[in-house]
């Protein structure tokens, strides 16, 4: 009886969280706009209207027109066709590696934060030192120790580097939620601490983690363009979007600026309206 | 005119009469005071910096260790035995004259005594026999000992003060252009002097330009040698600044707002798109281009089948046409092609997808399979690696392409681990340009092909990247090197072509026609087929 009082409250407060949400413009907004690229990464092969490779030899550089919508690239492809389908790539490669780390990162953040003492204290200072070095440099540190790049790499790579922060955030709501009393409950009931952990705690600290993993995503399709463009994340010439801008961002100044255009557009409104999705959710989840 | 004279005439790369006049004239050495007509005036620009851009290194500007990116430094500061001008002909440098004899099994070079190194020291023939024996030391690894072929360390040998033969191993009537500044490594060094990365501390040589400071892939600035021997080269610019960019496109803001001067190397569509009431456009046709392998000995692309049907796939005439804007012509798999003494009777290939389907039934690959294609990140590898991809997916190929842009582009690429190709040694793919399934190389321009032949196609070259061991296509080759008319050179071209073509080991779908933009505020900017700067002009 009283856990089914409890779920039904827990629906009640998730409905009017709901609702707070849809009428939250800034969520509206970046909603709208990451939808319609989702719809675009899962139905890509339906909506472009050349083959992503194929080169016209007799379109090289051409703007943007009503056969070709976004122009043509300085081998003949398609710029429309391949931003359409660029953003699969972009998608699923930046979805996996935030859920990477999102995954490695929650997983120590609760540890730490659970069993605290001396496993926390060196771990977080690890982290702590990770989180200190830029971004790219170890990015980059990653590439060069492996000696070369490729979608996996990229992934494990953001992957790696989102741990500490995620990490680092978890632990600080579990280090909150361990002193309280369903967790004391738990260990009088002899539960395993890898229950505790995922069963008691982790529920009560999605809220945050979902947050934190809108925020990552974010940062990741800026990761995952950014490597792109410095030519140590995906396959050379491939349609993802920070490959394109690295390719053709040269030939703006031959004034020949559509390649570049519509797939820096593209990186930035998915990057807007995630931020835009996350900064709703903070205030919704009042954290 | 001798017979071997007239031999290297007809083999190179030109044909305009005022060139073949200079040619044949420097081969007997009176050609110089016909350069001083032909060549700028003296009139000095006092206080003036000429500033260019170039290509980034692949490795350092070193003679035993020179790459493609610092044969520009080398070209500025090197002397060589003689020059290979623009035209492609070889004019007299720190050798007034040469001469062949024994049927070109031996050569006599007689130097000057008026060069000096950039430390004041004079030139001497010692400096000469160290330079070139240094090379051919086993342990100084030099990367420019594969270009001297049959030239030994024993056969260099002092006949006086100013005359020095060269006792080869085989007749090689295109010897002069080994020791010319094609093989920019080969620059003259100070007998005793390292020419290892060392060497760029002080880059002491005796060419036109003496190195004040270097910053590798990043910058380097020159002031003329006043004692350039070639007193009508001497620059007409104090100074010389060479700036290097990962792409040379990614110069050109900097050449409209003045910072630069002049741009070397940019692809024909963006050279079109820069003004031309501002800047002026040189071009130079060039036998070089991208030279595409595809192992022979192991991995998926050993049957030849295989290999002409890629080649069949490509639509070479297109892409020159189309992509390059015109600015190449259409090579047909070989490096003969843009020779005078090529066979035009070889039909050229020209993209035939019902063929090359066919020809992928008959291997036992009919649905294709996965491939790698590796190189180094530079513009026009980008561009031809997405042309071949999307090519291959035509004939069922699905082609991942790999470019390394470790180091600024090319660290890895040419790291040489494997150097040199060694015949029969079946060496894995590691990624690199002599150890990769399916590679690009970039090749400049040379002024015959003895190079790329000995080098790259020959079975036991020491840059083969195809590890092809196909015994007609060798001796094709040696009856090249050892033809001592140009008949025989036809001849042995035609033989060339015809085995290249049977086994595809390398395709060579085009030569690039290499374009250069300079400010209208400097006259008479010239680079040769490499890429080097021959001359700096003046201001205007």
């Amino acid at each position: 009886m009283k856990d089914t009082t409890n779920s039904e409250a827990k629906k009640l407060v998730l409905a009017e969280r709901l609702a707070v949400l849809k009428k939250n413009k800034a969520f509206v907004v970046g909603a709208s706009i990451l939808g319609f690229w989702i719809f675009c990464s899962i139905f890509s092969k339906f909506m472009v209207r050349f083959d992503q490779d194929t080169m016209d030899f007799e379109s090289i550089n051409t703007p943007p027109s009503l056969k070709y919508w976004f122009g043509t690239d300085s081998t003949g492809r398609d710029v429309y066709s391949r931003v359409i389908i660029g953003a699969r790539i972009i998608m699923v490669i930046s979805f996996i590696a935030t859920a990477l780390g999102a995954f490695v990162g929650a997983s120590l953040g609760l540890i730490a934060g659970y069993l605290k003492g001396k496993f926390d204290m060196v771990l977080m200072r690890i982290l702590e030192a990770i989180s200190a070095i830029p971004v790219i440099i170890i990015a980059l540190l990653a590439v060069a120790a492996i000696g070369r790049s490729s979608t996996v790499i990229t992934v494990l790579i953001i992957g790696f580097i989102f741990t500490p922060n995620v990490a680092r955030t978890v632990r600080a709501a579990v280090l909150g939620e361990s002193e309280l009393e369903y967790v004391a409950a738990a260990k009088l009931r002899t539960e395993k601490t890898a229950h505790i952990l995922f069963r008691e705690i982790l529920p009560n600290v999605l809220p945050t983690l979902i947050v934190e993993f809108t925020v990552r995503l974010g940062y990741a399709i800026f990761a995952v363009a950014t490597l792109s463009f410095l030519g140590v994340g995906l396959e050379a010439g491939s349609p993802d979007w920070g490959t394109q801008v690295a390719d053709t961002w040269d030939k703006i100044f031959t004034n020949i600026w559509w390649p570049t255009l519509f797939p820096a557009v593209a990186i930035a409104s998915v990057a807007v309206s995630i931020n835009l999705i996350s900064d709703a959710l903070l205030e919704v989840f009042e954290l | 005119m001798s017979t071997i004279e007239q031999t290297s005439n007809e083999v190179s790369t030109n044909g305009l009469s005022r060139r073949h006049f200079i040619q044949a004239a420097a081969a007997t050495g009176v050609a110089i005071p016909f350069a001083q007509i032909f060549g700028a005036s003296g009139v000095s620009a006092a206080g003036t910096t000429l500033k260019w851009a170039s290509q980034a290194q692949e490795g350092p500007a070193a003679p035993w260790m020179s790459k493609g990116g610092s044969l520009q430094i080398l070209n500025a500061v090197g002397a060589w035995l003689c020059d290979v001008a623009p035209s492609g002909q070889l004019v007299p440098s720190v050798a007034t004259k040469w001469k062949g004899t024994d049927a070109g099994k031996t050569w006599t070079f007689t130097i000057r005594e008026d060069v000096k190194f950039h430390d004041g020291s004079a030139l001497k023939a010692e400096d000469v026999i160290y330079t070139l024996q240094s090379h051919l030391d086993p342990a100084n690894k030099s990367q420019s000992a594969g270009r001297l072929g049959d030239c030994t360390s024993a056969g260099i040998v002092k006949v006086d003060a100013t005359t020095i033969r060269f006792d080869l191993k085989k007749a090689n009537a295109n010897f002069p252009y080994a020791v010319s500044s094609a093989n920019y490594g080969l620059c003259m060094l100070k007998k005793g002097e390292k020419g290892d990365e060392s060497w760029t501390k002080t880059m002491n040589s005796a060419g036109p330009w003496i190195m004040v400071t270097h910053k590798i892939n990043e910058k380097t600035v020159f002031k003329k040698n006043p004692n350039y021997f070639k007193k009508d080269l001497i620059p007409q610019f104090d100074k010389m600044e060479q700036i290097q960019y990962v792409s040379n496109s990614a110069a050109i803001p900097a050449l409209k707002t003045g910072k630069l001067d002049s741009i070397h190397f940019l692809t024909g569509v963006e050279a079109d798109a820069i003004p031309k009431n501002k800047y002026y456009k040189t071009q130079v046709a060039t036998c070089g281009g991208l030279h595409m392998h595809m192992r022979c000995d192991i991995g998926q692309l050993t049957d030849k089948r295989v290999r002409e049907a890629i080649s069949l796939s490509l639509d070479r005439q297109g892409y020159v046409q189309n992509v390059m804007a015109g600015y190449g012509t259409v090579a047909n798999d070989s490096v003969m092609d843009s020779f005078p003494t090529a066979d035009k009777t070889v039909p050229v290939r020209k993209k035939d997808i019902a063929a090359a389907k066919a020809l992928m039934a008959a291997a036992g690959v009919p649905n294709g399979f996965k491939v790698t294609l590796q190189s180094w990140k530079r513009d026009d590898i980008d561009k031809f690696t997405q042309f071949v991809k999307s090519s291959l997916k035509e004939i069922g190929i699905d082609c991942t392409v790999d470019l390394d842009g470790s180091d600024g582009g090319g660290a890895r690429w040419y790291k040489y681990s494997v150097y040199p190709s060694v015949k029969g040694s079946k060496v894995k793919n590691k990624g690199e340009w002599l150890a990769s399934e399916f590679g690009i190389a970039e090749w400049a321009g040379r002024p015959v092909p003895d190079e790329y032949l000995a080098r790259e196609w020959f079975s036991s070259g020491d840059w083969n990247p195809a590890y092809l061991d196909a015994p007609e296509l060798d001796a094709a080759i040696t009856a090249w090197q050892s033809a001592l008319t140009t008949k025989a050179k036809q001849a042995a071209s035609s033989s060339i072509q015809k085995a290249a073509l049977v086994h595809t080991p390398i395709i060579v779908a085009y030569n690039e026609t290499r374009v250069s933009v300079t400010s209208k505020k400097v006259v008479g900017v010239e680079y040769n087929q490499q890429g080097a700067i021959w001359s700096t002009g003046k201001n205007a």
